[in-house]
């Protein structure tokens, strides 16, 4: 699956910033040995054969008859999430999700895990829009991936002297604010930073602003409209983003501006797009070679 | 004890083909079927942030038996659920 391809490839700055990573199912061990050679993954992919972890954990999908897909186990998945722990293994974070096809990519596993910011991916398209206020944007994996959540990350610097207001500015200023807008992808809610509060010359109230460099970020996640039948599933797809912004000085106000670019973030293929029918083929396979019951 | 949702909220699409759930999930099955059944926003996420995590003695693809709590790195670990390595 995609998401432990690319746990393998935060896995080693994981470890360096003294972090182990483990994935857990209730994949036989013999289908996670096949899929780590496949794909060279190299921690600990953990199987929870009967699923008595995922339930010590109180997080089985109980939606799901015992009747219900047993080729492929489907009855004992988890939700999909992550759980951060300190040595302890007390919860220090944690990231679930209410459909069962979604998850995190690397790049948030990592920065959410090191409390750090993240960065636009070297390999990853960026726009640098530049007018009154700087603006680059870019994505936080070199592509995007089916039901992976992935960021788009805009950078924003304003120009020494000036300010662009936040929300919750009054009414007669246009805040900074952004408006996104693709086909094929799904659009999270905005993170901006904090605001500091200003007291603007000749007004006798503060009013929340933005200076210097900020950053904000949106999950951006590529949903299966893509991949409706009898068509053909795109390399790429076009997000279009608008900053709305008004400046001032210490002085004057300066007109509302927007901004509009469009980012081309590439689409990567599935690591297994035919996942179900290898999972069973393999455990047929396994079984053959063993002559052990997989399932 | 119920646990609150974490994360990402479901954005709730729209759209005049039937096989679209709430999540704006598209598949050729009917929404009635195990596959695309979802749970209610409140589902159960697990322990909470401060809480300890159940204890994790599994095997890994080697077939070592591995204890998560005493293979944790220096601050500790990333412990990831999914549905499946291949599917």
């Amino acid at each position: 699956m995609t998401q432990l391809v690319q746990l393998q490839g935060i896995k080693e700055k994981l470890e360096e910033a003294g972090y182990s990573v483990f994935a857990i199912s209730n994949d036989p061990v013999e289908i996670l040995a096949d899929f780590a050679s496949k794909h060279d993954i190299t921690f600990s992919l953990l199987s929870d054969g009967d699923s008595a972890v995922i339930r010590a954990f109180g997080i089985m999908n109980q939606l799901i008859r015992p009747d219900e897909g047993q080729s492929m186990r489907w009855h004992g998945i988890p939700y999909p999430g992550t759980y951060y722990v300190d040595p302890n293994m007390i919860v220090t974070d944690k990231d679930f999700h209410q459909h069962h096809a979604r998850r995190a990519s690397g790049s948030s596993v990592l920065a959410r895990a090191l409390g750090q910011e993240m960065e636009v991916h070297s390999e990853a398209e960026s726009v640098d829009v530049s007018d009154q206020i700087n603006v680059s944007i870019g994505l936080s994996e070199p592509a995007l991936q089916l039901e992976v959540i992935s960021q788009l990350l805009i950078d924003i610097e304003i120009p020494e002297g000036t300010h662009a207001y936040a929300s919750g500015a009054p009414n007669r200023f246009t805040c900074l604010s952004l408006d996104v807008d693709g086909d094929g992808i799904r659009i999270g809610d905005v993170s901006w930073p904090a605001s500091e509060p200003m007291n603007t010359l000749g007004m006798d109230e503060e009013v929340p602003v933005y200076k210097g460099r900020i950053r904000a970020s949106l999950p951006i996640t590529v949903t299966s409209d893509v991949i409706r039948l009898g068509h053909e599933i795109p390399d790429a797809l076009q997000v279009s983003v608008a900053v709305s912004f008004q400046l001032c000085d210490e002085y004057e106000c300066f007109l509302p501006e927007r901004i509009e670019t469009t980012l081309t973030c590439a689409l990567n293929r599935l690591v297994e797009p035919e996942g179900l029918s290898i999972y069973a083929e393999r455990v047929e396979v396994i079984e053959a070679e063993t002559g052990k019951p997989v399932r | 004890m119920s646990y609150p949702l974490q994360g990402e909220e479901a954005v709730v699409s729209q759209t005049e083909n039937q096989y679209y759930d709430e999540f704006g999930f598209y598949s050729p099955q009917e929404l009635t079927r195990a596959t695309r059944r979802q749970p209610e926003k409140d589902f159960h996420t697990g322990p909470k942030v401060g809480e300890v995590v159940p204890s994790i003695v599994l095997p890994d693809q080697t077939g070592n038996l591995i204890n998560v709590a005493k293979s944790l790195g220096s601050n500790g670990g990333v412990v990831v659920f999914h549905r499946s390595a291949y599917w």
